[in-house]
């Protein structure tokens, strides 16, 4: 007769002995047999490199998909093909980590092995390097998970996203573990296979089971603390998911938004002390305006998409001004400010393997709604010219309403090398802007043609192309404006001036000594001739504005200018950010303006809330009183997400870069 | 376990053929000098069930080999496992009287007539396998790989290995880990071998190699712990020793039981039987034979 209790004792000790004869490489399954391959049978190099890469495959496969996920997060508009080659690349780039850990530690093993004998107790080794492996994937897939999904700045996701990543998390970390646990126990069983056997071990079994079950139970613990901390943060964006459906203030007002690169708040003062700037510094002095905080080192990119969206950088994702591009994919991935080891890897080792290049940036990658999306989802009248990542342009409801956006490689196009050809699709967003484009391009080239003030032969299209381009994203904002005053509700126009910054880069590239005093002179009269030229521009629709104002189109103008990058000071210098139109407060200086304030601060004069996924709150300093009383500032969990334009043409992409080089952006 | 209709004929007939190719291979019984072929003839026609070399061939046909072009090999590793019987048997280790039936080789012909014809076996049988071989075409690297194999699974690395840990070995110091090292040496090293070689000469692939290997080792274990089994319940015929002879030596069953063994045995059979899914019907009479081997306890 065989009782219950002899039977449970049976099976206790048939678990044991099944466990110890698994470590000694007996009762293999598929997935062991695969990782321990040959080199159980031959600890040769070969063996050893083999065996490494299967290990590298199986494990490789298992964070490559929290990379993945973590990646698809930040780049929500990919395809399937993207997605697919993501996936491949990220499987090669994790497998071969992997594999190199593997490798270093079995040789190491292995030498060790040799050297001084087996192990006498492989059985708490073995246990031990996967309780190692367990705890560094848990920490990898923890850190990645803090700064990815997690991260204060990091966009809100659903609390089954980071539940579901939380899981897959415990499960690799457990799974890497034992995969660790294998490949241990093939190597101690090659080393044996040289020497003596073991004696003992038999009684270290039982601790090393509990000290397991423990590891297993805190991993357990961890995971359902890092759920319940998800769950009670998420509630505070349970209800911003997706949330774009919120109340406008009836306005009227449109903003004209100018911002110009490459002007501090000492160099627009002395500029218009000399008389240099008389239509700016008329319109300065009639506003409400601040200094603009200064803004470090961030390339103009992430700068003005950052003051468009009101968004840090880790949010809006616009953070170079290029980007690399995997081969075979059709769009850029967006990475987070701390990129992990994938990141590094792809932004080294890829690049130098040929499997990547580099793409400017663009829309692609910006994940926020900029001023003019915002707006112009609710109906309002809503332009953007040049601003940086604004390619591909696309409207946002079709034709009416509509966002009308210039991008900024619409006058790059039509100035390349193929502008005789140039259809403008997706670089503006709709057919009668593309035949104005056509027009004004035509327009600023030949009036430029005749005077240039460069002095150096590669000089001279850099300045021309520089000059140009303000006078023909001006212009083509004045294009706007008939449709913006027949739009009749208010809005907002934005244009950005980059020729300043663009003009001033050789003088600070090359130092006034190498350029030579002629040259510099030279290019000193260029950047304050471009600097009447602008303010004659801004004069211009200053007072077409001004003329056309008051009901039925009323209009504030808000001018916002940065030190440009290659101004020595810049990561010192304050910008301007001046305010003035109807319901602003009186002219006079308010204390300093940060480049997040600016977006939400020109939306709640529109009568629009703000959102808890903008970095800050509007600058109410900026209103008069009567103003807020009218339009009390409002805020909304979010204004939802962005939907990314399909990838239009990007075979112009490697054009574009040329101009960005030539101009002196990027090397 | 379910039992294969016709593994049992087909082992008979593996039996016969090696049984052939053996006496071929031997000298001559009345050959000069004659007490060592006579010793040596003896020790090998005792009426072994050459599990070995059915391994051999099973595994060499599992990747597509042909029988009769392995024979040789086959023959060979029995020559060599006769030859560690031989010194199994001898006074100063096992001290068994008696082999399958009969006196030992020593016995019969003395101690330093069975020492030498185990040396003369060994060295025959690497001969063997090494010639069949290079009359495989198989290849240098290949050649060398199949005879360091051989030599491997018989040297301090194998069978000697395992014996002299097996003698050295205190009472009360039976750990598992001892345990299973004399049993890989002594039994599953050249368990394993048999399969290697069988598969290489056979032309397999490396992943067909390691599959067959760890077929091998899980069998050559389960193999062994079965036959402590057997020994302890006393089945002679089964055997071909002494039932009780290992009494007083450590074994799986003294170590944890006959239940536990006996289902440790199972699961070695089962893992054994699921490295052969990759073969397919190619590997149905390795899977056939796996199951007569487990069936002996069934």
């Amino acid at each position: 007769m065989r009782s219950p209790a002899r039977d449970a004792e049976v099976d206790r000790r048939v678990d044991e002995v099944r466990a110890r004869l698994r470590e000694m490489g007996y009762l293999r399954n598929p997935l062991e047999a695969f990782v321990a391959g040959r080199v159980a049978r031959a600890a040769s190099l070969r063996a050893l490199a083999e065996g490494s890469l299967r290990l590298g495959v199986a494990g490789g496969l298992l964070v490559a998909i929290l990379a993945w996920l973590g990646t698809l997060a930040l780049n929500p508009a990919l395809g399937v093909t993207d997605l697919a080659l993501l996936a491949l690349y990220l499987v090669l780039i994790y497998a071969l980590s992997v594999a190199g850990i593997a490798g270093v530690a079995g040789a190491a093993l292995l030498a060790v092995t040799r050297a001084s004998g087996p192990r006498s107790r492989p059985g708490p080794f073995i246990s031990a390097s996967g309780a190692l492996a367990t705890a560094l994937t848990f920490l990898y897939g923890t850190l990645w998970w803090r700064w990815f999904l997690f991260a204060p700045d990091a966009r809100p996701l659903a609390s089954r996203a980071h539940l579901f990543a939380g899981f897959l998390i415990v499960l690799s970390a457990l799974l890497l573990g034992r995969l660790a646990r294998i490949w241990a126990a093939v190597l101690l069983e090659a080393g044996r296979a040289e020497g003596a056997p073991g004696a003992g071990g038999a009684s270290a079994r039982p601790r090393t089971r509990e000290a397991a079950r423990l590891a297993g139970a805190g991993l357990l613990a961890g995971a359902l603390f890092f759920a319940y901390l998800t769950v009670t943060r998420e509630e505070d964006h349970a209800s911003a998911r997706w949330a774009a459906d919120f109340e406008v203030t009836l306005a009227h007002e449109t903003i004209v938004l100018i911002g110009i690169d490459g002007l501090s708040w000492e160099t627009v003062h002395y500029l218009a002390e000399r008389g240099d700037l008389p239509n700016l510094a008329a319109i300065v002095a009639r506003s409400a305006r601040a200094p603009l905080a200064p803004i470090g080192d961030a390339p103009p990119p992430e700068i003005w998409t950052t003051i468009a969206t009101g968004e840090t950088p880790l949010r809006h994702g616009v953070r170079a001004f290029v980007l690399p591009r995997l081969a075979g994919m059709r769009a850029p991935i967006a990475v987070g400010p701390r990129p992990p080891a994938f990141v590094t890897a792809l932004r080294t080792v890829i690049p130098s393997l040929g499997l990547a290049t580099e793409v400017p940036v663009s829309g692609l990658t910006r994940r926020s709604k900029a001023i003019w999306e915002i707006v112009g989802e609710k109906g309002y009248f809503a332009a953007a010219v040049n601003w940086w990542a604004t390619w591909p342009a696309a409207g946002v409801h079709g034709e009416e309403p509509y966002v009308g956006v210039v991008s900024d490689r619409a006058f790059a196009r039509l100035t390349g090398p193929r502008r005789e050809s140039v259809d403008l699709t997706g670089d503006v967003s709709d057919a009668r802007l593309a035949r104005a484009a056509h027009e004004v391009a035509d327009s600023v080239l030949a009036a430029l043609g005749a005077a240039s003030g460069a002095t150096a032969p590669g000089d001279v299209e850099v300045s021309r192309l520089a000059r140009a381009g303000d006078l023909f994203a001006l212009a083509m904002a004045e294009r706007q404006f008939p449709r913006a005053s027949l739009h009749g509700e208010g809005g907002i126009l934005a244009v950005y001036l980059p020729g300043l910054d663009i003009l001033a880069r050789p003088l600070a590239e090359t130092g006034p000594r190498a350029a030579g005093l002629a040259a510099v002179d030279a290019r000193l009269a260029a950047i304050r001739g471009h600097a009447r030229a602008i303010d004659a521009a801004i004069g211009r629709i200053d007072a077409h504005l001004r003329r056309v104002s008051s009901p039925p189109w009323p209009h504030a103008i808000a001018l916002v200018m940065t030190p440009g990058e290659c101004d020595p000071e810049r990561p010192r210098a304050p910008g301007l950010f001046a305010f003035a139109g109807p319901g602003a407060r009186e002219p006079g200086i308010l204390p300093e303006v940060r480049a997040e304030q600016i977006a939400p601060t020109l939306l709640a004069y529109l009568g629009f809330p703000t959102s808890r996924a903008m970095r800050a709150g509007p600058r109410t300093d900026f209103f008069a009183d009567s103003l807020l009383a009218k339009r009390p500032p409002t805020i909304v969990a979010s204004f939802g997400e962005r939907r990314l334009p399909a990838v239009s043409d990007a075979s112009h992409d490697e054009e574009f870069l040329e101009r960005l080089r030539s101009l002196g952006y990027i090397r | 376990m379910k039992r294969a209709p016709n593994i049992e004929r087909a082992l008979e007939t593996i039996r016969r053929d090696v049984d052939a190719t053996l006496g071929a291979l031997l000298p001559a019984e009345d050959a000069h000098p004659r007490a060592i072929h006579e010793a040596m003839r003896y020790a090998v026609f005792a009426g072994g069930k050459r599990v070995r070399p059915a391994l051999l061939l099973l595994a060499g046909e599992a990747v597509g080999g042909a029988r009769a072009e392995l024979l040789d090999a086959a023959a060979g590793v029995e020559l060599i496992h006769t030859a560690s019987l031989l010194l199994d048997d001898l006074p100063s280790q096992d001290d068994a009287p008696t082999r399958r039936g009969r006196p030992a080789t020593h016995v019969r012909f003395g101690e330093a007539t069975a020492v030498l014809a185990s040396t003369a076996l060994v060295t025959l049988g690497i001969r063997v396998v090494a010639e069949c071989a290079r009359r495989r075409r198989v290849g240098e690297a290949t050649l060398a790989r199949v005879v360091r194999l051989v030599a491997d699974a018989i040297g301090t690395e194998g069978m000697i290995g395992g014996q002299i840990v097996d003698l050295e070995k205190g009472p009360g110091h039976d750990t598992m880990e001892t345990l299973e090292y004399i049993h890989s040496h002594k039994t599953g090293a050249l368990f394993i071998a048999c399969a290697e070689v069988g598969a290489r000469l056979a032309g397999a692939r490396e992943a067909e190699v390691g599959a067959l290997a760890e077929h091998a080792k899980n069998v050559g274990l389960a193999y062994q712990i079965t036959d402590d089994l057997l020994d302890r319940e006393a089945h002679p015929g089964t055997i071909g020793k002494p039932a009780g002879q290992d009494r007083g030596k450590a074994t799986f069953a003294t170590l944890f039981g006959v239940d536990v063994s006996r289902r440790v045995a199972g699961e070695l059979f089962e893992a054994a039987e699921a490295s052969l899914r990759p073969f397919g019907p190619r590997g149905r009479d390795l899977l056939a034979f796996t199951r007569w081997v487990a069936g002996r306890i069934a």
